[in-house]
């Protein structure tokens, strides 16, 4: 069951800071992207790593693809890589950083606040997304990237 | 060519049914467009205007043309683009759940005996 508002409903109540990244980030820009998970980029400092394994509990996180159905820890939550996470409501990547090392608090000129279902939610800027996707080589980046420079066009900026 | 309708009733027969219609009628148009050149890796590098059918009527005629107005050089549907942006953000979002969740049902039922 895929239910995204819910996701980003239950980190806006644990006060978690992060911001909405890659492709989720580009269908609430107006793109029609597919996508299957949500990818937030999130904040490492104190006490941002708890906050979001008190949501992550309340989500039934396990890690993604594992057999054991490991559940993040705070210190899987403190590291700078990517954590591919199954919750009862859709797929979640938690990342530290994207591109090479860029951080949260990097990134928070680049943007945009939205209202989804009522709360409000930072979303990477579509200008700053695209600046991402064209540093990825993969098919689907490729493809998603024409879509998100013709929605960058139609909506004039 | 052809626009295949979703079931008018709901129900597992008419899903199947309706899945099967678009399945058959995306591989006829991923067969006429490798017909033509400029096809790479499963992807139209460039959607070129589909040559009109000799026996068209006028609505098929209309059609195709609204059709080949949607997309540009690069072969992304530019009304789409324009239909999201009309929607709110909640609403987007919706749309895609809504889609995901819809895939599944789909999955669950295909692999039901």
């Amino acid at each position: 069951m895929f239910n995204f508002r819910g996701l980003v409903r239950t980190l806006a109540a644990h006060n978690v800071e992060f911001a909405i990244v890659g492709g989720m980030a580009g269908v609430m820009q107006g793109a029609p992207i597919h996508t299957q998970d949500l990818d937030i980029l999130y904040s490492l400092r104190p006490p941002n790593p708890e906050s979001l394994l008190a949501a992550l509990q309340e989500l039934d996180a396990v890690f993604w693809g594992d057999s054991r159905n490991l559940k993040p820890d705070l210190s899987h939550l403190q590291s700078r890589g990517h954590k591919l996470i199954a919750t009862r409501y859709g797929r979640m990547d938690c990342l530290g950083t994207i591109e090479d090392d860029t951080s949260f608090e990097d990134i928070e000129g680049a943007v945009d606040w939205m209202e989804l279902d009522g709360t409000p939610v930072r979303v990477l800027s579509l200008p700053r997304l695209i600046e991402v996707k064209k540093k990825l080589h993969r098919p689907k980046d490729q493809l998603a990237l024409l879509q998100l420079i013709a929605t960058l066009e139609e909506r004039g900026n | 060519m052809s626009f295949v309708p979703w079931p008018a009733t709901s129900g597992v027969y008419d899903l199947r049914r309706g899945r099967l219609n678009a399945v058959n009628s995306f591989k006829a148009r991923q067969r006429e467009l490798k017909a033509r050149s400029g096809y790479s890796r499963g992807v139209p590098e460039t959607e070129r205007p589909l040559s009109p059918e000799p026996n068209e009527t006028e609505i098929d005629r209309e059609l195709r043309e609204r059709f080949e107005a949607a997309y540009d050089e690069n072969g992304v549907d530019r009304s789409l683009i324009r239909w999201c942006l009309a929607q709110s953000v909640t609403d987007r979002v919706r749309a895609l759940e809504e889609t995901l969740n819809a895939l599944e049902t789909v999955r669950r039922l295909d692999r039901k005996p």
